[in-house]
């Protein structure tokens, strides 16, 4: 299917992208991920929220 | 009836969507498991069962970048999931689920093979996570199960004794690094995220067995909207 081999390719340049980045960098490309989805998710009002992702857990 | 959240991987979304909006053409699954696939995603529109498919961020990245862009896959999204909201504690988050990542990746101790392959970019010559194992590691920090079609990479690719299941193994990691969550069914039990594949979460949600799935605390339920929620340093609830 199209869309599945073109998630494929997207995944590949993705990994390629994240080989290429510090572990900060990485993070931060990780939290804009989220940001992104959490904008997405507020405008089409898709959100729900988990609290138990706490500051300070690790 | 107590909602039950699941994350899903990109494939499970994109084939859920198709089968859903009947755009089957290329689905590569036999009818009857898109027959038992849509009976599913119309019992769950139906609240018949509560079930709540979360896309993680990594899914909604692969699904929402230009190259792959689908009409029907926002609709689906819009239509039938949610998205986790983690603000402000973002980068928290990203630690975790990069943490998890790499020990899905991590050679056992016994000499077993890792649940995850850690992937060889020969662009740069490092060793990384696959965007898999991030995914798992998402849906593990948010304390859920992921479901894919994916048995390659996450459920069962070998037959061979130390490879039998990675669904196990990463179940094991997770309960290493202490993810436990209450259980679905019994309150007085624990449990650890682990992936499934999306016939047998289907399979096992139609049976009559109790689901010792992860049910992490989940606020602000049903769906956020706008105007719920008020832009300031970080979201707020009128």
């Amino acid at each position: 299917m199209q869309e599945i081999e073109n998630v494929k390719k997207v995944r590949e340049k993705m990994h390629k992208e994240r080989a290429k980045m510090s572990q900060q960098q990485r993070l931060e490309s990780l939290v804009a991920m989220v940001k992104e989805a959490e904008a997405f998710a507020i405008e089409n009002e898709v959100a729900v929220k988990f609290p138990d992702v706490k500051e300070g857990e690790q | 009836m107590k909602p039950l959240y699941v994350a899903i991987d990109s494939d499970v979304l994109i084939n859920f969507a198709k089968i859903y909006y009947g755009k089957e053409r290329g689905v590569s699954l036999t009818q009857n498991t898109k027959d038992r696939i849509i009976e599913f995603l119309n019992d769950v529109k139906s609240n018949k069962y509560a079930v709540r498919f979360i896309v993680p961020s990594v899914v909604f990245n692969e699904v929402h970048n230009p190259q792959v862009n689908s009409e029907i896959v926002d609709d689906f999204i819009k239509e039938l999931c949610y998205i986790p909201l983690i603000t402000p504690n973002e980068l928290n988050y990203a630690k975790k689920a990069e943490k998890l990542a790499y020990s899905y990746c991590e050679i056992n101790d016994d000499g077993g093979l890792s649940p995850m392959k850690i992937e060889y970019s020969a662009a740069t010559g490092k060793y990384v996570p696959s965007n898999d194992a991030y995914i798992m590691g998402e849906a593990t920090t948010l304390g859920i199960n992921l479901i894919t079609f994916n048995e390659k990479d996450y459920v069962s690719a070998s037959k061979t004794r130390y490879d039998k299941s990675r669904a196990h193994k990463i179940l094991e990691i997770n309960k290493n690094h202490r993810c436990f969550f209450d259980d679905y069914c019994n309150v007085s039990k624990i449990v650890s995220p682990r992936p499934y594949h999306a016939m047998e979460f289907i399979n096992l949600l139609y049976s009559d067995k109790f689901l010792h799935f992860p049910a992490p605390r989940v606020e602000y339920s049903p769906r956020i909207g706008k105007n719920q929620i008020k832009f300031n340093d970080s979201f707020l609830i009128r």
